[in-house]
């Protein structure tokens, strides 16, 4: 008889207890910092080295000149992996991970994201990085 | 004749039950995920469930017989409401009382499971076929102690219809208490006649995709469902009927709270049943319901003999 | 009943997470055959992996699995480290060794979830995989990901573990244990499950050898061989642990072996913990690998992984062949179920932890008559799928822009 039910009581407790599931758009939980999620790019780091592009196993990234000795960062999110090599292989830091892991897009165009010429709606999209970059002029 | 159209219509019949029905599901559904530490879903879950099938796609296929296929969900509807139209709900007379209404109930709570049984074999599908050879292998296991169980109490009360047992027990206090082994099980074979864990083998969903019911969509599903829940009511109340024989003499609105709660109290052992098994094979079953509940059944009458024996002296 | 059905269970089932079709011939109940086909999840890894660098099918070869990614990766990469000559630092070991543990425990409670599921226990599916939470936060936190975790690089590892996160760790190595001796109790007390469990799936010792069953498999049928106690490599050899074993033989041998191996990996990770040794993360690592080829070994939560790896000088290699726990394991499943009851069959084959997707690999065949170049086999494939399927393949556009 002992052992008919031995989830009773715990089952029975967990009536009482805050249930360990949420409402996930209404409530979202909060994620670690160090998450590798979307990547950030830093413009004014850049050098247009290339090691990013050669070293992505996905071809998620491209580092296109827009300037003398200026460049953008076109970032496929259909495309990334989220392995960030890219960082890894980044001689100057000019790209890291966020805590954004909410990129999914209804629009298939939408998913290629101009890191370097983000406009004020798709901001609210891919939000700064965890910790604030107040001397960041680059990511505007 | 407008009175009793009325009964059969709205209370305590079709709407009343249709509202109950679902307020059991949720009751169902919601106590399973807070045990299992989840949220659970919303108070309309069921209702919005309902109108999301019935909105449905309706698939039949191509070998099944047509008429039967489409016809048995609505028997299955119908036999649980029709059931429960002859169960007593806040006075000891139920709508439509005749002599022996508890042998009635329990047969005509036969024929949902019968309709399963008929809808995975016209469904001419190998799950479904298989999950129809299981539905009628547990009905030969669990009847003959629910019916032994259920008529149990009636035997003290020397009478198989509810208002001459509700009336006995009444009269006598708490001796509806001897009856508890019978309560119990009919409890477990109740369980095994919902088709719920540890008996949910006929739609093992990890075996069978969903046994009976793999061939079923759309609207047909729903009347499925609906027949389910409002079996459950039908069946919750008859044991409510039998084993709590009380609170029945207590006028309009206290008689339907009491007979509400009642039917929430066999609803949640029902619910915590479900949770804390897991489901058990047909040879297991078929053992279970032979070698242990059958012979407690038949004690439990053996023991109401001898103590009708003893009162009546 | 004396009719025979032949119940096809999958290519898609409830009970499978994967594409793998069984062909189960019943009579009444009784299961009288049961035919495994495999084949349905067949993606070409191996091949993938000759046309890129070592760096890049790093990558690959973690997607061989989501659960076991960690051990394929490492097992790959150990492979190449070997021919490359590489010393990898300590330190990097012993944090392979760390989430390799962590993978293992996630595994296995995923496991013991889907186990309880299989057998309608979804209150135990749901306990074991909100603890699991605890473990892929874990995981989340020291890696940046839950499941392709992307901790190694050639010549070391990528992250380090702080001090901070060591307390976080064996924080949580204490909550989870006493939660997984709770399971202990469950699993191996409870009538419902001890009754599906127990005597059934039987794989005798001598049965379990000729089938080659490794890992929990095999281990449940009193074969006490494990990579990490045989090979030692990573960081295994500085640490005690047991070997676990079990003679019931059965499914039931199998939860046991198990939930003992979670209680292990518990007590690895305390002492992996405390004697993590300060040395530099990696070793600079060459583009190109010398010639040479390795074979590696790696023991995977499902059983022995096993990577080839053959390099000619280039960056990239010039053969990869892996073999995954589960094709190891899968030839088993026909002997288990032998007079077996339908209800058995999918716990039987969950009980074996399969993955479907990183099994499938295509072989042909060299001395046969329908020995087939490269090209003609691509050809082969994409006309019959004209034919078979109406899919056009050569019009489907491959390569990303």
């Amino acid at each position: 008889m002992k052992n008919i039910g031995t989830v009773l009581l715990e089952a029975l407790k967990s009536l009482f207890k805050k249930p360990v599931t949420s409402e996930y758009p209404l409530k979202k939980r909060e994620i670690h910092g160090s998450y590798a999620g979307m990547i950030a790019f830093e413009q004014n780091k850049c050098i247009g080295c290339q090691i990013c592009v050669r070293n992505c196993p996905a071809n998620a990234i491209k580092i296109p000149k827009l300037a003398d000795k200026v460049f953008g960062c076109e970032f496929s999110m259909a495309n990334c992996i989220f392995c960030s090599q890219c960082v890894l292989s980044c001689p100057k830091k000019a790209l890291h991970t966020t805590d954004n892991f909410e990129l999914a897009q209804i629009d298939k165009s939408k998913l290629i994201v101009k890191l370097e010429e983000l406009s004020p709606e798709s901001k609210s999209v891919i939000p700064e990085p965890a910790e604030p970059k107040s001397d960041n002029p680059a990511s505007q | 004749m407008l009175l009793a159209l009325l009964s059969i219509l709205i209370f305590p019949g079709f709407l009343f039950l249709f509202i109950l029905a679902l307020a059991a599901e949720y009751i169902d559904r919601k106590l399973y995920a807070r045990m299992q530490t989840r949220v659970g879903p919303p108070w309309f879950q069921p209702f919005a469930d309902f109108i999301k099938l019935l909105s449905k796609e309706l698939i039949i296929p191509e070998l099944a017989d047509r008429v039967i296929f489409r016809t048995l969900p609505l028997v299955a509807c119908a036999a649980a409401a029709t059931a429960f139209l002859f169960i007593p709900v806040y006075n000891a007379e139920s709508i439509f009382s005749f002599k022996g209404n508890i042998v009635a109930v329990i047969y005509i709570l036969t024929i949902p499971t019968l309709t399963y049984f008929l809808g995975g074999w016209y469904s001419r599908s190998l799950y479904s076929l298989i999950g129809s050879m299981r539905v009628l292998t547990q009905l030969f296991s669990y009847e003959v102690p629910l019916l032994m169980a259920v008529l149990a109490p009636g035997v003290l009360a020397s009478s198989w219809t509810f208002s001459t047992v509700i009336n006995f027990y009444q009269a006598n206090g708490f001796l509806f208490l001897v009856n508890i082994i019978s309560f119990v099980v009919a409890i477990i074979a109740v369980q095994g006649k919902l088709e719920k864990v540890p008996f949910d083998i006929p739609e093992a969903e990890t075996e069978i995709v969903a046994g009976t019911f793999t061939e079923y969509t759309g609207p047909l599903y729903a009347y499925f469902r609906l027949a389910m829940n409002i079996q459950t009511i039908s069946v919750s109340a008859l044991l409510a009927a039998v084993f709590m024989p009380f609170g029945y003499n207590l006028g309009f609105v206290l008689g339907v709270i009491v007979f509400l709660l009642k039917i929430l109290f066999i609803i949640v052992i029902l619910a915590v049943i479900r949770t804390i098994f897991a489901r058990i094979r047909m040879d297991q079953m078929v053992m279970l319901c032979w070698k242990y509940l059958t012979p407690l059944a038949l004690f439990q009458i053996f023991l109401n003999i001898i103590l009708k024996a003893v009162i009546t002296q | 009943m004396a009719k025979k059905l032949v119940i096809p269970i999958g290519p898609q089932h409830p009970a499978l997470k994967e594409p793998a079709s069984f062909d189960v011939t019943l009579q009444g109940e009784k299961v009288e055959n049961i035919l495994v086909k495999l084949g349905y999840n067949h993606r070409g890894i191996e091949k993938a992996c000759e046309n890129k660098p070592y760096l890049h099918d790093l990558y690959l070869i973690e997607r061989v699995c989501g659960i076991c990614s960690h051990s394929h990766a490492t097992c790959f990469l150990q492979a190449v480290e070997e021919i490359a000559g590489l010393n990898v630092p300590m330190r990097a070991k012993y944090i392979r060794s760390i989430i390799g543990e962590m993978e293992r425990i996630h595994s296995h409670l995923l496991w013991l979830g889907v186990a309880a599921h299989e057998i309608g226990f979804d209150t135990l599916l749901m306990y074991t995989w909100r603890d699991r939470e605890i473990i892929m936060d874990l995981l989340a936190l020291l890696t940046g990901n839950r499941v392709n975790y992307a901790v190694n690089i050639l010549g070391g590892v990528r992250k380090d573990i702080s001090e901070e996160e060591k307390g976080q760790i064996l924080k949580a190595m204490d909550v989870l244990e006493e939660r997984t001796k709770y399971y202990a109790h469950v699993a191996t007390e409870e009538i419902t499950i001890k009754k599906r469990l127990s005597k059934v799936g039987y794989l005798s010792p001598e049965d379990a050898v000729k089938m080659g069953a490794v890992g929990p498999t095999g281990r449940a049928s009193k074969i006490t061989r494990d990579i990490r106690a045989e090979d030692k490599y990573a960081a295994y050899g500085e640490v005690d642990f047991k070997v676990i074993s079990d003679d019931n033989c059965d499914v039931f041998g199998r939860a046991v072996v198990r939930i003992g191996e979670l209680m292990e990996s518990y007590s690895i990770i305390r002492q992996l913990i405390k004697k993590l040794p300060v040395t530099p993360l990696k070793v600079p690592a060459p583009l190109r690998i010398p010639a040479g080829e390795a074979i590696s070994r790696y023991e995977a939560p499902r059983g022995e992984d096993i990577h080839y790896v053959r390099a000619n000088g280039t960056d990239k290699p010039e053969r990869v062949k892996l073999r995954a726990p589960t094709l190891a394991n899968v030839q088993s499943v026909s002997t288990m179920l032998q007079k077996g009851y339908l209800a058995d069959v999918t716990i039987v084959i969950a009980a074996i932890d399969p993955c479907f997707s990183c099994t499938d690999r295509m072989i042909v065949a060299v001395n046969g008559k329908d020995e087939m170049t490269w090209k003609q086999l691509r050809q082969h494939s994409i006309d019959w799928y004209k034919k078979n399927r109406g899919v056009d393949f050569t019009k489907v556009k491959l390569g990303i822009k």
